[in-house]
Parts: C-alpha cells; structure tokens; sequence
C-alpha cells in the first residue's frame, strides 16, 4: 500500500487529534474533571504514534510515544509536575509543526530526538521515586532459569523449550497464545516463565520452557498444531518492549446516540455560499421573467423555487456555524503561557463557548481576540503588590464571556486589572501629533480610551507603558468592523477594562445600501447609515482646511464619493444626495449622485492589490449580476479625521 | 463467499489502512466503529465473519468490548490491532476470546496471514 495517498488524512486527523490535547492537558494540571483528560490525553499520544508509525514517519511516532509515555505517567500517579506538562506543551506543538511540515513537502526530516531526549529523561526523573520499590524488588526467580532442572517426575512428561523468532513484536503474548493451545490439548505442569510473569513482559531470552504431560512421540503433533501461525511473525519492528500494565480507560461519559457527522472542508462550505448566492440570483432573474409572461404554471415554479432556495440558504448557513470554543479552547494555553513568561498569574474563565457564529467569521475574530486578551495580560496585570494594596485576588482574573443578542453575538473580554488611563492617552495622542493639546483635553473619558484603536497611535516603546494597549488595537477595530460588527471599550482606572465585540452571527449575507457615482456603483452597509438628505453646494463650507456640509444645524465632516475614486468635478461638487454614515467615532457624510435602493449581497473579501485600497471593505455581486465595491466607513470617516 | 468484516478503530486513517488491506482479499467490509460501545452494538447487528478491535479507544476499551463481544457470541473472530507495549492487554484480549492479535504498525502482507490463520483455523482457540 503506498502511504503517501494517506498523507492528507494523517494530516488533517492528527491536527483533530492535537487540537483538544493542550486543553485536556491544562484541564488536567488543573485537576478539573477528574481522569478524563489524562485518559484523553494518553488516547491522543498513542493514536498519533500509530498513525505516524504507519506512514514511516518515525521521528514523529517516536516523540509521539515518548509523550504517551509521559501521559502514561500521569495516568498512573494523577500528576504531572509544571516541568512535565511545559515538556507535552512543546512536544504538541512539535508535533503541529511537523504536520505543517509534512503537509507543505514530501519529503521531511523528523529532527526530534533532541526533544524526544529531554521527554524521556523528564519521565526517568519521575519513575525514579515512584518506580523504586518495583525496580529493587527481586525478579521472581525462576523467571531466568532457561533450563531447570525438572521439578515433576513421571510418566509421559515431556519438557520442551522454544524459542522465538527475534521478528516476533510481541513473543510474549505468542507464548501466551502457544501454551493456551497446548493446555487445551494436554496438561502443561509445568511453564517457564510463568504466565503471570509473561503477561508483566518477562520473557527472557524469548524462550518458553513447557512441561507437558503427553506421550513423546504425540509432542510433536500437538507442538504442531499449538503452533500454527505463533512463530509465523509479521512487522519488522524489534525490541523487547518493557512497559508495565496499561490500565484501561474507566470512567468514560455517556455518549448517548453516536454521531454520525461527516468532515467537510471549510472551503467546500465557501463555495456552498458562492453556488447558493448563483442560485438566488438566477431565482431572482426567473422571478422576474415569470412576472413579465405571467404563465401561472411558471409563476407557481417559480414561487416553489423562492421557498426551496430560502431553506436551502439557511441550511447551507447553519452548516457554517462552529461552536465558539473553536476560538476559546486555545486560549487556556495562550494565558498559560503568558502567565508563565510574566510570573504573574492569571485566571482565566470562558462563558458561552457553545454559542454558534458562522465559521468565517470565527476565523477572522481568532486573532483580534487574542491580541485583546494578550494586551490584558501584558498591560493591565499590576505588580503583586499594587493587587495587594487594593485587596484584589493576586490572579488577574480575565474573563472571556459570549453572549446572543437576537442576530449577534456579544464576546465581551474583561479583566480586573489597572485599567486605562485616559489622561495619559491624551498626552500619549499629542505627543505623536494626533491631536493638538485643546482637542486631546476636549475629549471625554471614554472617547479619549477610544484613542487606543486609532491608526499610529501606538508605537513600540509604549508596549511597556502602563497605557501601552494601543499595539495593534487598530487592526482588532478595523477586523471587526469589517465584519459588520463594532467594538465597544469600557475601562476604569484601577477597576479593569472591558472589551465589547459585538458581531452579526454570520458575515456572508449583509444588507447594503447601493449608491451611484458616476458610473459606479457602490454599496454601503445599512448598519453603518444613519439617515440620507438631499444636497446643495450651498450647504458646504469649511474650517482649518476641513470640507464640512451643515445640516439640519450640525456641521459635519463631508467628502464626496467621486472624488474619491478620482473622479471630482473641477467646480467641486454638484447637487445630489449626502449618505450620512456613522461608526462609533461620529458621523461623515458622503456625497453620492442618487442612491439606487437596498440590497442583501454576499460580501467577499478583497485580493491584492484593491485589499490595500483603504476605504474597500470588501465586493459584492448585485442580484442582476453586476460587481460592486462595498466602502469600508470607519476607514472613510477616519481618513476625513486624519486629513483634518 | 466473501468474508464480512467489521474494522472498528477511533482513527479514520487507520481504519481506511485496515479496509485497503482487506480490500486485497475476499473481503466485504460491513461495517465501522469508532469506539467500544459502537464496536458492541455494531457487532450485535452485523454478526461479522472478522472482527478487527483497536485496544485503546473512547469510551470503552477495546478489551471491554472484546469481552462483552464473546460474552453475547462465543465463536466470534477478533483480531486485535495492538501496538508494541500493550502485550499484556492482548493477552488480556486472548483471555476473553479474542482470536489473535497484529501489531501496529502492520503490513498489509502481514495482516492477511493473520486472518487467513484464524479464518482457515476455524476462529477462536
């Protein structure tokens, strides 16, 4: 059989395999759950051994054994040491980069015996004390006698010995298999090593020594017919193994009736929405035709097709939606370790991991959440002792919670740390030139702790500032925003800080108001649109450099949608319509020639080099088939703010 | 007639390695189970000519299976996949009926002598 046409299974189900590991692992250096995580954890070593065994890969088998080993260990005691569980932490993530390693080429080196070393020598350490009493205690003393002398005398008694094929994987258990056939047939008085000896694995010299009551010149037929297949051995591999008795797993949870799922890559489901979204729009087109021939037996089809394509949207959707925990189970490890580097400690607890977003945006969310969640750590831990003088626990305790709200879902990321203080984010904002003194002190508390998520606010020097959350807060903003949701920042100094995420359960349909350009059209999320006016030149005017447009009494930031694309008329801007859009750092208001009416689109992202293009979020198809760019308006307001 | 089998293994890979290697012989693979209790109720529905039974699986072990295997079907075949270090879990396995055992990894070659044995040998010593 050829392995290599395995290699995308092996792959894809040792990565299953090795994403629950180091969750089951803390769970288990935290006692929680009692013996179902180490079970688990054994479990997981020992199948990727297997599986890694059979594709040759044996660099991988090897640390993949040695970390089951080590489970083993905690299996038997119910403890690991901190030292042992960073050891399965770096062995797991070994192991993940072996798999991308195989994944990308074909041939790999599997460079783990260094690891591999310092595993075993780790799991030495351990057997030392525990394993003492078993090691010193004398083996049972027949257990090397190859050749006693016969302790039965009489009649027909037949003493034979034999030997196993060094070949053999497991002589022992061919032994066993050997004097079970022959006791069936014969008495056996007398056995050497004993079974009980044979089943703890001593097997000297793999050579049985057998005592059977049976008349010489019958032996060799029955040997004969014990024998059948036991000296017949397959597997190339050696070495006779020593390792105690594997309990088996107890214990085990009800698993009520089996699922039975199928693994579907995520793309395949991409492409689910991409054909799904064809068919409405063909739906639509047909919708369209029937109306205008009015054949009520076309009509009446084309009726049916509207209800069948709607169920099939949904259920094509909710094949997409993953239970959160895909993005919350790797955070125990991320706080551990950042824990761990910092010396400080922290507590972390996840609420709602079983609340369901559509996969897309799950993957986009991991790295926002995890920036905020390292942040906290990094920068809103105090030092023990300022913990102390507050009588707060010295865990910074980092709550990580989701919630529905009718069609979103709320991830809220709370910490109970020093907070952020918005003085110093003003005077932070000043000094790299974002705002003049007059308007940094104009600003309330929480718009100036909005000031975190501004582009270029944060520079490196402030990562070990006491305000230093600004690092890369941009990119969560803007991340999540994309996704058509917003990002709300709540903080009080010395209380701790609370981080809103606040998304729509699915990405892949928004509604979108379509605007008109020129010739292009554009479509605005109708999130993001608070209300539409007409428009005259009359009500513009301006202030420090700063196009504004007055209306109803406010001024507001304006710019106009052509001239953004390049299009702008020599004598500025012509009578149309102002689109006012709004995020959660005010409101613009965009010129466009007419808007065109509301539409539900699928919103793809954007390949280089328009994903560079600022004010882009993403495109869209239009239901008569059309293309259309959908703006991204916090970039849109922002950019008017910082060219202010 | 081709021998019906059930491969019951909580990995998907090995489970493919094991229906490719049977798929050289005689073979019609029946069924799957992914852990013990599968393995149990499969085996009750399926009455299998071949049996193969990983050891180390959710749930419930492959020897408890096994054992409960026998207990319902005294001449049932099954052929335990064990890897090296699980020796005295095999013999364990062999106790309570189980057939004969291959070790991971294993040969396709290698596999197929093992279940012409049993087969051939009228099954469970």
């Amino acid at each position: 059989m050829d392995p290599q046409k395995y290699k995308a299974l092996f792959v894809s189900e040792s990565r299953e395999i090795l994403s629950s590991f180091q969750n089951e692992l803390l769970k288990f250096e935290r006692q929680e759950a009692g013996r179902e995580p180490i079970d688990a954890l054994f479990r997981a070593a020992h199948s990727l051994k297997g599986m890694a065994a059979a594709m040759s890969y044996t660099g991988f088998a090897d640390l993949a054994h040695a970390m089951e080993d080590l489970a083993d260990h905690g299996r038997r005691t119910g403890t690991l040491p901190t030292e042992a569980v960073d050891l399965m932490l770096e062995g797991r993530d070994r192991l993940s980069a072996l798999l991308d390693e195989v994944e990308a080429n074909d041939e790999v080196s599997f460079d783990t015996e260094e690891l591999i070393g310092r595993v075993r020598q780790q799991q030495r350490a351990l057997e030392v004390p525990l394993g003492a009493d078993a090691a010193s205690a004398p083996a049972p003393k027949s257990a090397s006698a190859h050749a006693p002398e016969p302790p039965i005398s009489g009649a027909n008694l037949t003493r034979v010995a034999v030997r196993f094929s060094p070949d053999s994987p497991a002589p022992q258990v061919r032994a066993f298999m050997l004097h079970r056939q022959l006791a069936q047939r014969a008495e056996v008085v007398e056995l050497s090593p004993s079974l009980d000896e044979l089943k703890a694995g001593r097997f000297p010299d793999r050579t049985l020594v057998l005592t059977v009551r049976v008349a010489p010149d019958k032996l060799d037929a029955l040997l004969a017919q014990a024998r059948v297949g036991t000296d017949v051995e397959q597997v190339d591999d050696l070495g006779p193994p020593q390792r105690r008795r594997i309990d088996q797993p107890s214990g085990e949870p009800e698993i009520g009736e089996a699922q039975r799922t199928v693994r579907v890559r995520t793309e395949i489901l991409d492409e689910f929405i991409d054909s799904v979204g064809e068919l409405l729009r063909a739906r639509d087109r047909l919708r369209a035709v029937s109306e205008q021939l009015d054949l009520p037996e076309l009509n009446e089809i084309a009726d049916e097709l509207v209800v069948l394509t709607k169920d099939l949207h949904e259920r094509v959707m909710s094949a997409r939606m993953t239970p959160l925990s895909l993005l919350t189970e790797r955070l125990p490890r991320v706080v551990r370790d950042l824990a761990r580097n910092s010396g400080r400690p922290v507590e972390l607890s996840v609420e709602g991991a079983d609340i369901e977003l559509d996969r897309a945006l799950l993957d986009e969310l991991h790295a926002a959440v995890l920036h905020i969640v390292r942040n906290a750590v990094d920068h809103g831990h105090e030092e023990a002792e300022a913990r102390a003088a507050v009588d707060k626990p010295a865990a910074l305790s980092l709550v990580v919670r989701a919630t529905r709200d009718r069609d979103h879902v709320l991830i809220e990321v709370e910490d109970d740390g020093r907070g952020i203080d918005p003085a110093r984010l003003r005077a932070r904002a000043v000094e790299v030139g974002l705002l003049d003194e007059a308007r940094a002190q104009a600003l309330s508390d929480p718009d100036a702790i909005e000031l975190i998520c501004a582009p270029g606010f944060s520079t490196a020097e402030q990562v070990t500032e006491v305000s230093g959350r600004g690092v890369g807060m941009d990119a969560v903003r803007s991340t999540v925003e994309r996704l058509g949701g917003d990002l709300q920042i709540r903080s009080e100094l010395g209380q701790g800080t609370r981080f809103t995420l606040r998304l729509p359960l699915t990405m892949a349909i928004i509604g979108v108001m379509l605007v008109e350009s020129g010739d292009a059209v554009f479509a605005i999320p109708t999130n993001r649109v608070s209300h539409a006016r007409d428009f005259t030149p009359a009500q513009l005017t301006s202030s420090c450099g700063e196009s504004l447009v007055r209306i109803e009494g406010e001024l507001l930031p304006f710019f106009d949608l052509g001239a953004l694309l390049g299009n702008s008329d020599a004598a500025g801007p012509v009578e149309g319509t102002v689109v006012l859009v709004k995020d959660t750092s005010g409101v613009a208001a965009v010129r466009v020639d007419r808007i065109a009416g509301l539409q539900e689109v699928v919103v793809k992202p954007l390949g280089s080099p328009l994903a560079s293009v600022d004010f882009l979020a993403g495109a869209a198809l239009l239901a008569d088939g059309r293309p259309t760019f959908v703006l991204d308006v916090s970039k849109l307001v922002r950019q008017e703010a910082a060219a202010a | 007639m081709a021998k019906r089998v059930l491969i019951v293994d909580d990995a998907v890979f090995m489970r493919n390695m094991i229906k490719d290697i049977f798929s050289q012989g005689d073979f019609e693979i029946v069924g799957e189970a992914a852990n013990g209790i599968e393995a149990v109720e499969r085996y009750r529905e399926l009455k299998p000519d071949l049996t193969t039974m990983d050891i180390v699986m959710p749930f419930k072990s492959g020897i408890e299976a096994t054992k409960e295997i026998i207990a319902e079907d005294a001449n049932a075949v099954i052929i335990m996949c064990s890897a090296l270090g699980q020796e005295s879990l095999v013999m364990e396995a062999i106790e309570a009926g189980a057939a004969d055992f291959i070790v991971k990894p294993f040969k396709g070659e290698d596999v197929l002598a093992v279940v012409r044995k049993v087969l051939g040998g009228g099954g469970a010593s």
